[in-house]
Order: C-alpha cells, then sequence, then structure tokens
C-alpha cells in the first residue's frame, strides 16, 4: 500500500512548531490566542481535535458553527447546538466551506495588473499602491465605492466608518438580497425588514415560491422547524406548495399546486378573500381588508391562475382553521415584476388569518439591514459609467458574475481608473480589478456577525492562516489602506483589536462583572452572546395595489431561474464536494441542465439528455435537457450558478449561466431583479452536452424501498401498529428465512444464553432466529462487545438537502472524482440521497427522498462472499471494512443488495497520478483519523468509526459507561432535521432503540435476510384540506 | 547424486524461508544504529543516565494517540542554562533563535493505513521499553521491533481475555 | 532375419467399426504421418505464430497499463462490478473442461472414436485452463496480492475466508491444472517414445526423451502403462464435473437474481461441454487439413463430436428456458423485471445473440450432410463459442446492472480497448502454446490409433 497523502509531521511543524517556538522566541507575528471549545486553553497537541466556535460565512443565514482542528488544521465544519439560528444543523454548502479555505486556486500574493497579465507583488508595495490611488481619489473627492457582500457586526461597521473617512460610499451588494419582501415588509407592516417564520409553531404551512428548505434566507433553521411541525401528531402539519415548478421544497408538501406563474399573489388574496367573506378572519381591521380583496373571488382566482375555486375555498378554509398557520412568499416567485405585490398579498393573508406576531414575528429575522438593492447596483452602474467613480473597491461580491447580463456591470467597471479586490478567489470580478489583495478565509479570521438583531456572534479563526496562501484579512487591509490614504487614525492597529473593541459595550451589558479577557474568552467558546428576541408590535398599514407580472419575449414557454440547491447563486461553484453533490432534483452533478416537461418535450422531439438551445429575445444558451414531470407543461426551468469564466479549476467553463437568457425587468417598487419575466423558445440544437446523473431511474418499480404510511393509520393506532395494519399503511414484510418450515422458524433462546451484541437487530424474530451469529461466545472481543450500532433514519423528516452526504465526505476522506468518472458510475460517495418520485401531478403529489447508506447488515451479504476477510462483521454489529486486506475482487459489491460499496477505481490518494483528488493544499483537510484510500481497494461507510473509537476512549479515561447521544457520525450530526439518528440499539433506552421499535419502522429488502443495522421510518402521508382529528393522545 | 543434492538444498531453504517468514518478530530487531539526526541527542543520557521520565519530553504519549517530539521550547527550557556552551545544545540554540522546528529523523514510521493510539497503550500500563526497547541504553535511537502486524496481533492475542485491561481483534481497531 | 513385409488388412470392413481409420493406414505410414507434423515448419505457421505473439504483446502492454493506472482503465462500474474479465475466466475454464471429458469419460465408456482427437483436447485443456487461471488475477483490484488468497503461514496470522465461492476457485482450477496436466503427460508417454525414436531432428528426439520417460515398450510397462491411464482416468472424471460445478456457484452462491439459482451447476457444466467441444472441432479441422490428416481423423470422428455438441446445445437451450419459466412462475418480482430486462432492456443484443448462436444455429446439426459437411461445421462451431462467451456476459452483466435497486440500474458499462485487447490476448496465449505444441509434441495417440490397425500380417511364402 503505497503512503497516501495525508497531513505530514512537516506539515505540522510548519503550523504550530513555528507558533510555539515563534512566540516564545519572539519574532513571527504572535498569533491571537486560541481558545478551543471545551477544552481548557492550552498548547496545540498533536492528536487531539479541538473545537472552535464560529459563524459560516457560506450564505446570509449566518449559521453557527463549530470548526474542528487536528494538529493546527480545521479539518472539519459542524453545526452549532447552542447557536440559536440553526440549533446543530449544517446545510452542504456550509459544510463545504472547508474547501474555500483550502481551495487550491486560492490567490497567493497580492497582484498587480500589468498590461492585462498578472505580477505578484508585495504587501508592502501593494498596500503603498492601494493608499496613494485612494488617498488621491479622497481628497480629490473623485468618488470611492467600497463594495462589500453581505456584511453584518465589525466588517459592516467598518465598511461604514471607512466610507465616511474616506469620503466614498458602501454598498453590500447581495444577489439575491430579497428587496421586495423587505419593501412590502415596510408597506404593509412600517417595517423594512425580515421577520421570524415560525415554522416549528404553524399547524399549518403554504408557500408561495419559497424554496424555505433549500436557500431562501435561513433554510438550516427553517428545515428544523418544518420537522418540528411534521412531526405533531395533533392533526396539524399539512404543508402546501404553490410553484409552477416542483422544488425540492415543494416535493415535502402534501399538496403541490401548480399555479400559473407570476400569479401567486391572486391565489394568496383569493384564500384571504374566502377567509374574510367566510368569517373566519381574525383580528379589528377585518372590514377593511374584506374591501380590498373582494374582487377576488374564487372563480375570478381560478380563472387567472388556474387553480380549482374548490381548491382555492380549501385552502382558505385549511389555513384559518389550522391556526396558526404560516403562509411564506419567496424564491421565484417572489422575484418577478410583480413581487412586492405577492409579498404584500402574502402579508395580508397571514395577517387575516391572524398569524402576525404568532408564526410571523418582527424579532430577530434574518439580518439584511444596510444590503443594497438592485435598484443601487444600478445607481452605481451609472455612476461607473459616467466615470464618477475613481476608486473601486470589492470585497466579497461577485456582481461582474451574479448580476443579470443586461444590467451591464462588467462594461461600467471597466470604465473604473482603478479597481481594487479583496478578494481570495480570482472571481469575474477581481479579474476585472487592477489590484489584489487577498483577503483570508473566514475559517482564519477573527471577526464577529449579527445575522440575526441580538444574535451577536463570533467569527473566530479555527487554524492560522494556510502559509501557502498570503492573504490578510479584509479589515485589516482596509485599515491598512485607510492609514495610508490618512484617514485611519481612527482605527486601532490592527483589526482583532478592532473586532475586540467593538465589543467593549457588549461587555458592558453582558460582562456581569466579569473583566473583559474572561468576558471575551467566555463568548468566544460559547461562538457569541446571544440575547433573547423581542417581538415588534407591528400594525397593518395600507394595503397596495396588486397585479399580475406580464412575461416578456415570443415563446410558448414562461423561463423559471432558480438558484441551486448547492451552488446558491453561484458562490459555490468552485468547490468540488458542491459540484459533485448530486442536484436533489435531477441528480446531475458537474453542470447545468433545464427541465423541461415530458410531454412538451415529446413535442419538441426532445428525450433525455439531448442538447437543446433556450432562447429569449436576450439571448441563448445551449444545455442538455432534462425531463421533469415536476412541471406546469408551459414552463421550463434551468438551475443558477454554474457557467463561470473564472473563479478557479472546478468552477471554470461549466454549465452556462442562464441569467444571460433576461432582458431588463424588475420589480417598480422594489427595483428587485425580476428572474421570472421571460418567454423562452427551445428546440434542439446539434452540440452534444453530457448529462451527467448519479441516478437514473426515478421510480420504484412496484419495489417497497421507500415507504410511507397514511396519517390515519398512525393516529388511529396503538403502540403495536395494529390499527396501522388495518389503515392499510403498515405492514412488516417478514425475512423470507422466517417462513420456511421448522429448521427456519425462530428457536427460543437457550436459558441463561444472552445474545450476542453484533448480532441484535430491531427485528424480534431475526432477534431469536438461528444462525451462527447468534451463538453466543465466551472469549475474545465478540464475548466482551456490549454495543450492537445501529441507525434509524425517519423518512418523513428527510427533506431530502444532502447535507449528510457532504458531511460525510468531509468526515471520511471521501475524494471527488469529476465528471468523466461520475458519467461512467463511479462516485465515490458513502451515503446517496435516493429520490423516488411515485406521483409528480399536480394535487397530491409524492416525491420520496431517502438517505442509503451501508446498511450494516447482521447477516451482510456482502461479507460471506470476500475471499480475504477484508469485509468482515464486527463485535459491535458494524460491517467492517479493511482497506489495506482488500484485494479488489468487488464481489461485495456485486453481492450488496444495496449497492452501498464505492471502489477505488483510479489512485485517488497519490499526487503524482493525474487522478490524484486532493491538490495542495486541499489535502490538508483529510481526516488525519482516517486512512486515504488507495488504487484498487473497495471502501463504504463505516459509521464513523473513528468517532466511535474516540468516544470510547473518553469513556474510558473518565471510567464511565457511554452515554447515549454523547458522539453522533457526521451524517447524523449534520442533518438539519435530525431524521438521522444513531446510536446503540443493545441499550434500551437509546434514542435509536426507541425509534427502531416505532410503528412505523421498516427494513429495505428485509425478505432478502440482510437484518440490516439501519432501520427506515416510514413517510407520513397527510391529506391537505381534510383536517385530521385525533382519536386519542 | 547432484540431483538429490539440489533437492535437498531447495527443500531445506523453502523451510526455512516458511519458517522465518511466518515469524511476527522477522526481521529480527535492527542492528543497533538508527538514522542520523541533526542534533546528536542522547537517550541513553537523558533517560538512562540523568533518569528522565519519558513523558516528560513525549508529554503526549499518555493523553494522545500521538506521541509528540518535543518543541524546541522544551529542550530550551534547561538548556538555556546546562552546558549552554557545548556545541550541538548550540546548534539547538540556532534552531530556536531561526525560530525553526528541528528536522528530526522519524524512526518509527508506521504506514498510513495502521492507526496506533499511544494514550490506551500507556494507559494499559504497558512500558515505553515494552515496544520501543531499551531506549535508555540507546545512544541514538533506533527501531527496536519489527513493526509488523504478527508482532501487534501476537500481543493482543496473549491480553485478549486480560481481566484488566482486555485487547481487542477486531481489526477495525487499527485499520479505519 | 529374413526381410518381412507387412500389408496391410485387406479392407476396412473387415476390421469392421466406422471410428477405424482406413485400411490404408499401415504402423509405418501411420508413424510417419503424425511425425510429418513436426517438420521444419511452413511459411503459414510461422505466419499464425508471429501475429499470434503480436497480439500478445498488445495485450501485456495493455495489462501493464492497467496496473500502473487502475482497474479504471477497464470498463467496470457501479454496479457492474464484473464484466468481460470474469466472463473469459468462465469461458476458458469452460473449453477446458472438453480435453478430460474426452479423454477420461469416452475412455471410461470405451467409445473408440476419442483415440483420433483425445490428444488435441487433452492439450486444449491443459492450455485452456492456463489461461483461464489468469484471469482472476488480471480482474482484481490490486492484482499483486493476489497470493493472499492462498492458504499459507504468515506472520499477520490470518487465513483466508473458506466461505467465500471465490476462495472455492482458487482450489478448483488450481486442482483441475493439475489432473489434467498429469493426465496428459501420461497419455503421451508412448508417442513420446516413438517421437524419440523416429523424428528427424535433435530438438525433436530430446523432447521425446524428455516426455517418454524412459519408456522402452516392455509388457510390463504397458501393463502399468494402462493401469495409470485408467486410474487417472476414473480420477479426473468427476473433477470434470465438479470444477465447472464450482465456478458456477461463484454466482448462485450470491443472492443476485439472475444468480441466485440452484439449476446453475449442470446448466454451467453442460455449457461448458458444448463449448469445449465446438472449439476441439474448431482445432481439429484446421489441423486435420492442414496436415492431411483427413485419414486419420475422419469424418466419423468429426460427426460423433458434432453429435455431442448437439446433445449439449439441447441442455443448455432447456436450462435457459428453466431459467425464464421459474422466473415467470416464481414470486421475486426482481427475478422477473430482470429475465425480461435481459432480452429486451439495455443489453437486449447480448442477450439474443446468446439464445440465437447456443440454441437455434446448432439446429441444423440434426442433419447428417451437415454433420459430414466440414465448413459448415467449422462455421457453426465458431458461433456456438460466440454465443458462449455471450452466455457468460449476459448472466454477469446482464444481471449485475439491474438488480435490486432501481436508483442504482445502471447501463453505463462499455467494454474498454484494455478489455478488448486482453480478451484478444487471451486467445493469443493459448494459441501460443496449442502452436507450440503441434510443432514439438505428437498431436495425435499415435499408440492408441494403431491400435484400430490390422494385426500386420506376414506374407504368405509364395
Amino acid at each position: 500500500m503505497s503512503e497516501p497523502v495525508v497531513f505530514n509531521r512537516r506539515d505540522f511543524l510548519r503550523l504550530v512548531g513555528v507558533g510555539v517556538a515563534g512566540a516564545a522566541a519572539g519574532c513571527a507575528p504572535p498569533a491571537d490566542k486560541l481558545i478551543p471549545y471545551l477544552v481548557a486553553p492550552n498548547d496545540i497537541m498533536p492528536g487531539v481535535a479541538y473545537w472552535y466556535a464560529s459563524t459560516c460565512t457560506e450564505c446570509p443565514a449566518g449559521c453557527g458553527v463549530l470548526v474542528k482542528a487536528r494538529e493546527g488544521r480545521a479539518i472539519k465544519v459542524e453545526g452549532n447546538p447552542k447557536h440559536p439560528v440553526n440549533l446543530g444543523g449544517l446545510c452542504a454548502r456550509g459544510q463545504a466551506g472547508l474547501q474555500g479555505l483550502y481551495d487550491p486556486d486560492r490567490i497567493r500574493t497580492p497582484l498587480r495588473k500589468e498590461g492585462g497579465a498578472w505580477k505578484a507583488i508585495t504587501w508592502d508595495e501593494a498596500l503603498q499602491l492601494a493608499s496613494s490611488k485612494v488617498n488621491a481619489a479622497a481628497t480629490g473627492r473623485r468618488g470611492i465605492t467600497l463594495m462589500t457582500g453581505h456584511v453584518t457586526g465589525s466588517l459592516q461597521r467598518l465598511a461604514r466608518e471607512w466610507a465616511e473617512g474616506g469620503s466614498a460610499s458602501h454598498m453590500a451588494y447581495e444577489p439575491f438580497a430579497h428587496e421586495s419582501l423587505r419593501e412590502a415588509n415596510r408597506r404593509t407592516f412600517g417595517r423594512a425588514e425580515i421577520p421570524d417564520y415560525d415554522f416549528a409553531r404553524a399547524r399549518c404551512v403554504v408557500s408561495f415560491g419559497a424554496d424555505f428548505l433549500e436557500t431562501w434566507l435561513s433554510p438550516v433553521g427553517y428545515a428544523r422547524g418544518f420537522a418540528a411541525m411534521r412531526a405533531r401528531r395533533d392533526g396539524a402539519g399539512t404543508f402546501v406548495a404553490v410553484e409552477p415548478r416542483l422544488s425540492l421544497t415543494g416535493t415535502n408538501a402534501d399538496e403541490w399546486v401548480a399555479i400559473r406563474p407570476g400569479t401567486e399573489a391572486i391565489l394568496a388574496l383569493g384564500m384571504a378573500q374566502v377567509i374574510l367573506a367566510e368569517g373566519l378572519a381574525q383580528g379589528a381591521d377585518r372590514g377593511a381588508l374584506a374591501d380590498a380583496v373582494s374582487s377576488f373571488t374564487p372563480d375570478v382566482v381560478a380563472q387567472q391562475t388556474e387553480v380549482p375555486a374548490e381548491t382555492v375555498q380549501r385552502l382558505a378554509r385549511l389555513f384559518a382553521s389550522q391556526r396558526p398557520s404560516l403562509a411564506v412568499a419567496g424564491g421565484i416567485a417572489a422575484q418577478s415584476e410583480q413581487s412586492v405585490a405577492l409579498c404584500a398579498a402574502v402579508n395580508l393573508l397571514n395577517h387575516a388569518a391572524g398569524n402576525v406576531g404568532e408564526t410571523v414575528r418582527f424579532e430577530r429575522g434574518v439580518n439584511f439591514d444596510g444590503v443594497a438593492s438592485f435598484a443601487d447596483l444600478q445607481k452605481l452602474i451609472a455612476d461607473m459609467t459616467r466615470g464618477a467613480v475613481e476608486v473601486l473597491v470589492v470585497h466579497g461580491a461577485n456582481p461582474a458574475y451574479a448580476a443579470p447580463a443586461w444590467a451591464g456591470f462588467p462594461a461600467a467597471m471597466d470604465k473604473v481608473p482603478f479597481k481594487i479586490s479583496l478578494s481570495g478567489v480570482m472571481d469575474e470580478t477581481t479579474q476585472r480589478c487592477d489590484l489584489v489583495l487577498p483577503a483570508t478565509h473566514a475559517l482564519e479570521t477573527i471577526g464577529d456577525a449579527e445575522p440575526g438583531r441580538g444574535v451577536h456572534a463570533i467569527q473566530q479563526p479555527a487554524m492560522q492562516r494556510v502559509p501557502t496562501f498570503d492573504a490578510r484579512p479584509a479589515g485589516e487591509t482596509l485599515i491598512a489602506i485607510a492609514r495610508g490614504a490618512g484617514f485611519g487614525d481612527r482605527f486601532p492597529e490592527t483589526w482583532a483589536a478592532y473586532v475586540k473593541a467593538r465589543w467593549q459595550p457588549m461587555h458592558q451589558r453582558f460582562g456581569a462583572g466579569r473583566d473583559f479577557d474572561t468576558y471575551w474568552g467566555a463568548t468566544l467558546e460559547a461562538g457569541g452572546q446571544f440575547e433573547p428576541g423581542q417581538a415588534a408590535a407591528v400594525r397593518w398599514s395600507g394595503t397596495p395595489a396588486f397585479a399580475v407580472p406580464e412575461l416578456k419575449g415570443a415563446g410558448d414557454l414562461a423561463l423559471v431561474l432558480y438558484p441551486s440547491t448547492s451552488l446558491f447563486d453561484g458562490r459555490g461553484a468552485n468547490k468540488a464536494w458542491l459540484q459533485e453533490l448530486p442536484d436533489p432534483t435531477s441528480k446531475v452533478v458537474w453542470g447545468s441542465w433545464v427541465e423541461i416537461h415530458p410531454e412538451t418535450a415529446a413535442k419538441l422531439k426532445i428525450a433525455q439528455g439531448d442538447a437543446v438551445k433556450v432562447e429569449t429575445e436576450a439571448g441563448s444558451v445551449e444545455l442538455p435537457a432534462y425531463l421533469y414531470g415536476g412541471l406546469r407543461k408551459d414552463v421550463i426551468a434551468i438551475p443558477l450558478g454554474q457557467g463561470h469564466s473564472a473563479y478557479g479549476r472546478y468552477a471554470e467553463g461549466r454549465g452556462v449561466n442562464p441569467a444571460a437568457l433576461l432582458s431588463p425587468a424588475q420589480d417598480g417598487a422594489s427595483g428587485a431583479v425580476a428572474y421570472l419575466s421571460a418567454r423562452a423558445k427551445v428546440a434542439r440544437a446539434t452540440q452534444a452536452a453530457d448529462l451527467v446523473m448519479t441516478q437514473r431511474e426515478k421510480g420504484q418499480f412496484g419495489r417497497e424501498i421507500a415507504q410511507i404510511i397514511p396519517i390515519a393509520a398512525i393516529l388511529g393506532g396503538t403502540a403495536n401498529g395494529h390499527g396501522a395494519a388495518e389503515a392499510g399503511g403498515h405492514h412488516e414484510v417478514p425475512p423470507s428465512q422466517t417462513k420456511l418450515g421448522k429448521h427456519t422458524t425462530p428457536l427460543e433462546p437457550k436459558p441463561g444464553a444472552r445474545t450476542p451484541a453484533h448480532a441484535i437487530t430491531a427485528y424480534e424474530p431475526i432477534h431469536k432466529a438461528r444462525g451462527p451469529r447468534n451463538n453466543p461466545i465466551d472469549k475474545g472481543s465478540y464475548a466482551r462487545a456490549e454495543h450492537r450500532w445501529a441507525m434509524a433514519i425517519d423518512l418523513d423528516s428527510c427533506t431530502g438537502c444532502s447535507a449528510c452526504v457532504v458531511a460525510c465526505s468531509a468526515e471520511n476522506n471521501v475524494p471527488s472524482v469529476g465528471p468523466e468518472l461520475v458519467k461512467r458510475g463511479r462516485e465515490m460517495m458513502w451515503i446517496r440521497l435516493d429520490r423516488y418520485e411515485e406521483s409528480l401531478e399536480p394535487g397530491r403529489v409524492d416525491v420520496r427522498h431517502m438517505p442509503m447508506m451501508c446498511q450494516h447488515c447482521g447477516d451482510a451479504p456482502c461479507e460471506t462472499v470476500c475471499p480475504v476477510y477484508a469485509t468482515y462483521h464486527n463485535p459491535e454489529g458494524l460491517n467492517a471494512q479493511v482497506y489495506n486486506r482488500c484485494v479488489g475482487t468487488r464481489y461485495c459489491s456485486n453481492n450488496c443488495p444495496y449497492k452501498v460499496r464505492a471502489f477505488n477505481f483510479f489512485d485517488y490518494a497519490a499526487p503524482e497520478k493525474a487522478t490524484f483528488a486532493f491538490p495542495e493544499p486541499l489535502n490538508w483537510q483529510l481526516n488525519p483519523d482516517v486512512t486515504v484510500r488507495n488504487k484498487g481497494v473497495m471502501e463504504k461507510c463505516t459509521m464513523c468509526i473513528q468517532r466511535i473509537l474516540e468516544a470510547k476512549g473518553i469513556a474510558k479515561d473518565e471510567e464511565r459507561p457511554l452515554r447515549d447521544g454523547e458522539f453522533q457520525t457526521a451524517c447524523a450530526q449534520s442533518c438539519p432535521t435530525q431524521a438521522i439518528v444513531f446510536g446503540d440499539l443493545a441499550d434500551d433506552q437509546s434514542a435509536v432503540h426507541k425509534a427502531s421499535h416505532g410503528e412505523r419502522r421498516y427494513w429495505v429488502f428485509n425478505e432478502l435476510n440482510t437484518k440490516p443495522g439501519v432501520t427506515y421510518l416510514k413517510r407520513v402521508r397527510r391529506d391537505a384540506g381534510a383536517v385530521q382529528e385525533p382519536t386519542h393522545g | 547424486m547432484t540431483r538429490a543434492l539440489a533437492f535437498v538444498i531447495s527443500a531445506a531453504a523453502l523451510a526455512a524461508a516458511t519458517v522465518a517468514l511466518t515469524q511476527p518478530t522477522w526481521p529480527p530487531p535492527y542492528a543497533a544504529k538508527g538514522p542520523q539526526q541533526p542534533i546528536a541527542f542522547s537517550h541513553e543520557l537523558h533517560a538512562g543516565k540523568l533518569g528522565m521520565n519519558c513523558l516528560y519530553c513525549h508529554s503526549s504519549a499518555e493523553k494522545s494517540p500521538i506521541a509528540n517530539i518535543p518543541a524546541v521550547s522544551t529542550c530550551m527550557g534547561c538548556h538555556k542554562m546546562v552546558k549552554a556552551d557545548s556545541p550541538e545544545i548550540q546548534k539547538l540554540a540556532g534552531y530556536f533563535e531561526r525560530g525553526e522546528p528541528v528536522p528530526w529523523v522519524e524512526v518509527y514510521a508506521m504506514p498510513a493505513h495502521v492507526k496506533f493510539n499511544h494514550k490506551r497503550h500507556v494507559k494499559a500500563g504497558i512500558a515505553c521499553q515494552d515496544c520501543h526497547g531499551p531506549v535508555q541504553t540507546m545512544p541514538v535511537v533506533y527501531q527496536y521491533p519489527s513493526l509488523r502486524m504478527g508482532w501487534c496481533v501476537t500481543c493482543h492475542r496473549a491480553n485478549l481475555d486480560n481481566p484488566k485491561f482486555p485487547a481487542s481483534m477486531d481489526c477495525l481497531v487499527c485499520h479505519h | 532375419m529374413a526381410d518381412i513385409t507387412y500389408e496391410p488388412a485387406s479392407s476396412p470392413e473387415d476390421v469392421g467399426a466406422s471410428e477405424h481409420v482406413p485400411a490404408t493406414v499401415t504402423q509405418k505410414s501411420l508413424n510417419a504421418d503424425i511425425l510429418r507434423m513436426l517438420e521444419r515448419p511452413g511459411k503459414i505457421w510461422w505466419g499464425v505464430f508471429l501475429l499470434d505473439l503480436l497480439i500478445l504483446a498488445v495485450a501485456l502492454v495493455a495489462e501493464r497499463n492497467q496496473i500502473v493506472m487502475g482497474i479504471g482503465v477497464a470498463g467496470h462500474t457501479r454496479p457492474v462490478m464484473w464484466a468481460s474479465y470474469v466472463t473469459n475466466f468462465v469461458f476458458w475454464v469452460g473449453i477446458a473442461h472438453c480435453g478430460t471429458l474426452v479423454s477420461a469419460i469416452l475412455f471410461l465408456f470405451r467409445s473408440h472414436f476419442r483415440r483420433a482427437v483425445y490428444r488435441v483436447s487433452e492439450a486444449m485443456t491443459v492450455f485452456g485452463v492456463m489461461t483461464a487461471g489468469l484471469f482472476p488475477i488480471i480482474h482484481l483490484g490490486r492484482p499483486w496480492f493476489a497470493y493472499w488468497l492462498f492458504p499459507y503461514p504468515n506472520q499477520r496470522q490470518l487465513w483466508p475466508n473458506f466461505r467465500s465461492p471465490l476462495e472455492w476457485d482458487v482450489f478448483a482450477v488450481t486442482t483441475y491444472l493439475t489432473v489434467s496436466s498429469i493426465f496428459f503427460f501420461v497419455g503421451i508417454i508412448p508417442d513420446a517414445a516413438v517421437q524419440r525414436d523416429f523424428a528427424k531432428n535433435r530438438l525433436h528426439r530430446l523432447l521425446g526423451a524428455i516426455f517418454s520417460f524412459g519408456w522402452r515398450g516392455s509388457n510390463i510397462q504397458w501393463k502399468h502403462f494402462y493401469g495409470a491411464y485408467l486410474f487417472f482416468a476414473a480420477f479426473a472424471t468427476p473433477l470434470v464435473l465438479s470444477v465447472h460445478s464450482v465456478v458456477s456457484w461463484d454466482f448462485a452462491m450470491a443472492q443476485n437474481p439472475g444468480w441466485h439459482s440452484t439449476i446453475f451447476a449442470p446448466y454451467f457444466v453442460a455449457g461448458a461441454i458444448f463449448s469445449g467441444v465446438a472449439l476441439v472441432i474448431n482445432l481439429l479441422i484446421i489441423i486435420r487439413k492442414g496436415y492431411r490428416l483427413e485419414h486419420i481423423v475422419t469424418l466419423d470422428h468429426m460427426e460423433k463430436l458434432a453429435k455431442l455438441v448437439l446433445l449439449t446445445s439441447t441442455i443448455v437451450g432447456y436450462s435457459y428456458l428453466c431459467e425464464f419459466f421459474c422466473a415467470w412462475y416464481g414470486p421475486s418480482v426482481y427475478e422477473r423485471d430482470l429475465f425480461w430486462w435481459r432480452f429486451f432492456g439495455h443489453f437486449w443484443w447480448a442477450g439474443w445473440i446468446m439464445f440465437t448462436c447456443n440454441v437455434i444455429i446448432p439446429l441444423v446439426l440434426w442433419f447428417k450432410s451437415v454433420r459430414r459437411n466440414m465448413a459448415a461445421l467449422f462455421v457453426i462451431m465458431l458461433f456456438v463459442n460466440v454465443g458462449m462467451w455471450f452466455e457468460r456476459f449476459v448472466i454477469i452483466v446482464g444481471s449485475l446492472a439491474h438488480l435490486f435497486m432501481p436508483s442504482n440500474w445502471g447501463v453505463n458499462y462499455k467494454m474498454s480497448w484494455t478489455e478488448a485487447a486482453i480478451l484478444a490476448g487471451s486467445f493469443a496465449w493459448f494459441g501460443m502454446y496449442f502452436l507450440l505444441f503441434i510443432r514439438l509434441l505428437p498431436a495425435f495417440s499415435i499408440a492408441e490409433i494403431k491400435e484400430t490397425l490390422a494385426p500386420p500380417m506376414r506374407k504368405k511364402p509364395s
């Protein structure tokens, strides 16, 4: 076995040895003392993991994270359970933040553009140049603009102060700035901000296009709340999705209302009308509201939205009766020319149903204060075009890619004489700059954030700056420029000092008598200072006018552009994990696709994977077709986020950027870009494109793999599930072996004989069944074993978000192999999200998402066939895979009914090979507790054996038994909805034991008698409309 | 005659090879010469004559899966005073001044697919010498055991049902 | 001693049975005919041999590339983790079957037509196993660790997994190679002696000397010879059935639809003999034509072999139908889907090639005229072997691509050039040995054919 790449001792010394010795010797800038989470301040000890609380910066939601550092380098990001925003979960993009930190294409030194080519220069030269330019512009008042991304906390403040000092202007650009939502709230509630949406409290949710489980505002937190709502057994928990394209969020709905694109507002008003007309409304100003919406009778609505009047009434009654309910507007629906109208309409609906102050609270919603609207960007573009901007400083924003082509940002930017970028990567905007002062990545930078009002979060570096990249914190650079330009005296020397200074007032308020350093330390440890939110009372202030947006263009297909679940607005595109993460809808990787309804496609003679040309009056793109039944027949959809012309090896030249299809269109009231504004034509194209899919068949072909159970069966059921059986939802398929006569009927265990831990399964008959596994052993590891590691996966909570997939890859050093190999079915992921589309018909939609990983079978088919015992059953019930024993017959994979084993077809671990998957410094992320597999060996889910061993070690040291839930597998930990429960099946009190014995449990392919260690809980089918009344409890 | 001889010889060779190759302790411990280290540090002096505790420098051996190589500052703790003028210590001081780590040469190289946990073994009361040999007598440290799998397994097998610290025979414990 | 001239028996009839060589063959002419094959090879032989080596070289390059790059250069994919290599393995093991059948079983059954053909088929057996044995190693992800499959004492204190069918293969194949080689070497002893005594050049005489183990043809030697031969025949017979049964369990022991079937052992054995005899016929047709030995390997011999092919073809066909019936009649939805898919899914063509070549085309062998028409026979037998290769392909790829998990059904297996080169190379490897064999050792059993000659009579003194 050749030596796989691991982070060797030299690198470690480079990071730590030097730090320690150097600090002692007094040379090299002493790093800020890092305060490990739950560990006393300490010099870093090799082999021991330290956790640092920080804040995720991959999207504006600002989830709290814990960063795991080993040997002085960050190797894993997990959600912070104590953080109010995400309560422990973390999405795929958050997990992938690490690959941003170690991105091999990060800029390594300050760069200056000379004659179109980049030239490396020193920091002193760079800062010198920058400050002189800024100084000149500032003194001459010739216009400086500081453009940042969505920034909060100290950086936002610094940006403001910097702008003031330099008589510059600051704008925070965010592609999805939710201007319309904020504007609508201003008009209807008098507060231009984003409220809290309390999904957990809602008894019923209606979403008007908001993909709140994917990218909308704060998806992780919302998903957690949504799961809580779904878990209720009191008849509540219905979710209706109103959208022309069935999004991932929509697949979790009980009913899909395939509405005419752009007319969502009308439906909302129609529902409000019914509620008011039928006197189901709450609140004083009912009369006024009733007048406002009186014209939107069900028939009018039906005629405009193509939603049957009956449905409108049913939804309205459901919405009003299941109080508090919750309606949200967002996503593509809230990005039309009438998006403010939609948001206002939904506000009205919530208001009428009395949800405001209940599930919609102006408390600590996602913080978008100070984020510029698209109109502001246009103003900047205008200024730049007419030469009113002398110096442009960009940090953390990429408008050259993200802003729609028609806005003409690149052209305008080129008119600016001097452009400085503080970006860490060479993205489209940075490419256009004249000077690059590379900024450090959030995971190696001190800072803070305020993702929600009263949520004062710390952004703590988990490691020293990655030596490969000579970068500096953006704040530090800004301060340096300011000082050089002569207006920096107001700022302290360093960025760290600036951040601390901002926390002085916090110390005043929350210090509780402790001195600042103690308080600061405690805050770093906790990840921030979290105030309880105070709900602000709001009153209905005026109903705006409502209208339906007109779609432009000659085509007969409405064009829907939506942010990609994994790449968001494109900022995830430079991360291999996210590129290779199968899209939850199409299961496509490494590229773009256009979704077309099968019938529409048939008309156009387009087959799955055909190259097609999508044309609008603004332009055209060529990309492969994906036939998707979850669309209206008059709609096509394309995800945003691909089609980068720069931004690193993983992003460049993959797919297309459909924003090019947009012609000028924006919301009149808020100025937001109208992504839903064009009609398109679709035709076959010549140039063949690859549609690289990890799952081709999305049907079950009558095999009960992902099962459902009607809610009635549960509510009417008793503990043993008989009621369920009567309700026709619940029946356990017994393994064939238990049906085959006397030799295979379950045997009673001998008196006194206990089933060895490794033979325990949740399936009782099997528990006692015969077979070598069940003969108790009196000596050795197998006799001693006390645990049977197992999982329970709740298909009702699983939203298909795929966070677990990336979490697993990060924890277990799973390589990304690239499109060519994925096309040949060689993806390496240990856990996959299977998607089964039982019914995509508008109305009751039935899509089942199913995480599928090694089932750790009690009688595993893979084990018996391995000729060298490379895979075997371990004393604690794990199906073990010993990489260095594997000779690569691949028989185990052939014999695995679940097909969860991945084979190393090439050498992904050898730096000298072309197939190397961890180009320096990506290999720094590798988990030192997990072997990096070589060419020719099989690998698969180990239930994070390294975590099991670590936890057992800690328990041994403390001379106590393992506690249930004291550690989790990577997938279970990251799951935003906690759909995956991991634990010890041998412990009757453990969560997994309870879950595995519930009435919804079943096993995939149980009839094969593999005795899986993974128990699935059936997805619950609810009936939207007909309200379930609990029959008991 | 010659045929018979050839047969006997080859048979004997085969037998010898079989016996040798199946010995977990084969190849035998290296001759007592380790690699040339950047600084002529003598375990014989420190651990032997001065009788320093191993854990004084390799402190993480009982706290962590990995036994640490002491930071230069640890050495300088004493050697700021002790024998500060000897040429070797000068070298050491040099590294310290420059803030460089000493590029010690690795003696116990473990393949990447083996995960050995020092802490567990130390806590089980296994003396350092049991595996590392009489370090206190080694002027230059050399690899004492064969470090082959059979060498580990033999000991684990012997302690399989050790009442106090039962060893595990589960492959996953070391290979994951 | 007065010179004795021998004259042949007047006509074949008075000796009788049709599997005898024509009366024109005398002891002397027979020696001459067989030894003539050893003479300085002509251009054709050299041409074929060099081409063969060339192909082999290409295959070696491909194999090296595969070892360096990884098994990924072959077309395997999840879920199709076995493909052409395992197909080749089963194919060649199958080829290797007919030899022992003809030489051992037919010997025990005293069916004398084997005399003219058994040496060729035995040689084919030995070389066939030597070829087959390479593929389990070639298809490994880490072939350099193949020796881990052997239960030898090692310092790791580890055993292989004796529950694994692949482990059984190790024993089955090695045993078969040993026994069939011994059988081959024993049978050749008296003929090697003839070569030793009558061959023209030294090399051939030397080889004769080596392989004849000091044979003098004394009575006692003949006695022991036949004793040993009988013993090995009896010893080898069960192997004919066991080896391919074990190979079939590589699949039958797995639980995959299309594999998990009790019929596999007999089904595979029949298929093996089917393909084996077919290849023997092909080889014999070439040799008897190339070396003008039609009078030694007569049409009757060929026809009898053809009948054997016809018989096994019907058995194989019956097995196919059986499988389909079970799939249709049985309870398993997986099995039903699979068998439908095999013939109407993505790999439908493979399924139909298999069925046509193995079941439909051999039907023409019911006609005597076809059985005795060498050209026709040659073509049919080629079809049979193509069909049998595809049978294994269908069983392996045609199952793996369509198992339990619809989400994982994969139709993206494509044979890569590496696989193609190694497949061609396997034929070259086999061919190399065979070409050398017919040049270096008597390819026909002189001793046994002589048994059918009329006893030499002294001329009546006139």
